[in-house]
């Protein structure tokens, strides 16, 4: 059975995500935080990482490079509620979320998804990375 | 000795003829100048030196008052559209200003809306597939998903007003095109009374964005005009123009493209104008408008480095102006982001 961490400072969606996976036949772990999630992935080396992108304290476009880094076999998706966020939000003009999904692409996640997804866009998303 | 008296009767008439009246004279062209009729030149005929270089003197004085009283107005009226244009200015940056701070808490509550719909639609759709098709349940189920839905796009497009939610990939293309698909689609939808006018010339103009926006742009641009005259009818007059260096403050110079959307129905007055841009902001009824269209509106031309103005009076209709900055050879792809910054 493949194995799946997801990553997101929002609690509900991080259980919901969780919910859809093990259903569609996935072992999934969660986590709230980019530490949490690092520590996860030493403990047990997931096939897939679905990580929110804007989280408090490190980004999820950090979490993505140390991942590429560290553990350049796990897929990532790379899930964003956009808009804008925290100290960010005084300056609009500075970010956005074509900005951090291109960040979040370049950075090394394979699958992007616009928060609020549908249920079948992301069991398509984790199955184009996991085809068996 | 009569003859004598007479002669010098005769003589101080003459006198009196050839010195007093063009004294006279004088005296009335000068009191037409003190009371306010500077404009009528000094012109007192006389062969006597004296009156002819008092006549040029005084004349002199009238044209130099002329003068005087020119610069002074000049520079009164000069004072005046300054302080008017400072006025404006001031007016466009604090409503730019305010509408930049609408955008930014809007973008912000997009996030956190868009975490809360995500558990929404996925539990939603776990539950669908749980029920069996026919089941009443699924029915319910499939609508919340469908509100579900709804609420997802009507965030896309604050979204899209708060400037977080870029264009994919802006392009060059020519104005017209997206313009007259509009109108194609706007013939189709807007009643009889209304007549639509297209006035552009053969020029494709070029502008850098995403067609489908300025498509937007039209569709809502359109739109209102033609609420505005559903009553009454009318015509709806869409115009395209170049325009070098427009007279407006927050455009930089160069060569801007203007669309135009006229329409000839109610107007608005200053109350409501002042509002148009915010987001929410509707004068229709409950239901009928979502206040979000001239805001998204606002947000698409800022992108694109442009800005958008209005006109209206009351009872004659409303006139909006979209400048957009013509497309170059010279700075293709980096135009919408340094524009972006620039924009409201």
């Amino acid at each position: 059975m493949a194995n799946i961490l997801v990553v997101d400072d929002e609690v509900e969606v991080c259980e919901a995500v969780r919910r859809v996976l093990e259903r569609a036949g996935y072992a999934v772990t969660v986590a709230s935080n980019a530490a949490a999630g690092l520590d996860a992935v030493a403990r047990l080396p997931p096939d897939v990482v679905v990580t929110d992108i804007i989280m408090p304290r490190v980004h999820g476009v950090e979490l993505i490079k140390i991942l590429r880094e560290r553990y350049p076999r796990i897929r990532v998706i790379a899930i964003s509620g956009g808009g804008s966020f925290g100290p960010l939000a005084y300056k609009p003009d500075a970010i956005s979320t074509h900005a951090y999904l291109a960040a979040a692409r370049e950075a090394g996640a394979e699958e992007i998804l616009t928060k609020p997804f549908d249920l079948t866009d992301l069991i398509a998303a984790v199955r184009r990375l996991l085809p068996n | 000795m009569a003859a004598f008296v007479a002669a010098s009767i005769a003589v101080a008439a003459w006198l009196s003829w050839v010195i007093a009246r063009p004294m006279v004279r004088l005296q009335e062209a000068a009191q037409r100048v003190a009371s306010g009729d500077t404009h009528t030149q000094l012109n007192v005929g006389s062969s006597i030196r004296e009156v002819q270089e008092l006549n040029y003197h005084l004349e002199r004085m009238r044209r130099e008052l002329v003068g005087a009283n020119e610069h002074l107005s000049r520079e009164i009226r000069e004072r005046e559209v300054s302080e008017q244009k400072r006025l404006d200015l001031e007016r466009r940056l604090l409503h730019r200003e305010r509408i930049a701070t609408i955008g930014t808490l809007a973008g912000g509550v997009a996030h956190e809306f868009n975490n809360i719909m995500t558990p929404i639609l996925l539990y939603s759709q776990l539950v669908l597939d749980e029920v069996p098709a026919g089941d009443t349940l699924a029915d319910y189920l499939r609508r919340v998903i469908a509100a579900a839905h709804r609420a997802r796009s009507l965030v896309m497009r604050i979204l899209t007003f708060s400037r977080e939610m870029d264009s994919q990939q802006p392009t060059v293309f020519p104005l017209r095109v997206p313009v007259e698909e509009a109108l194609a689609l706007l013939r189709e939808i807007v009643p009889t009374n209304i007549e639509i006018v297209l006035a552009a010339p053969d020029e494709p103009l070029p502008v850098l964005g995403d067609a489908s926006l300025v498509h937007q742009v039209v569709i809502n641009l359109c739109t209102n005009a033609y609420e505005a005259m559903r009553r009454s009818g009318g015509r709806l007059t869409v115009t395209l123009a170049a325009v070098e260096n427009p007279d407006e403050p927050q455009l930089r110079a160069g060569l801007y493209y203007v669309l135009q959307v006229s329409d000839t129905g109610h107007g608005m007055d200053q109350t409501v104008l002042a509002h148009i841009f915010e987001p929410f902001f509707t004068t229709r009824m409950v239901g009928e408008g979502t206040g979000l269209g001239l805001s998204v509106v606002h947000g698409i031309v800022s992108s694109m480095g442009g800005v958008i103005t209005v006109r209206s009076t009351v009872g004659s209709g409303t006139t909006f102006s979209v400048y957009l900055p013509a497309a170059t050879a010279q700075a293709p792809a980096q135009a919408p982001a340094t524009a972006a910054g620039a924009g409201a």
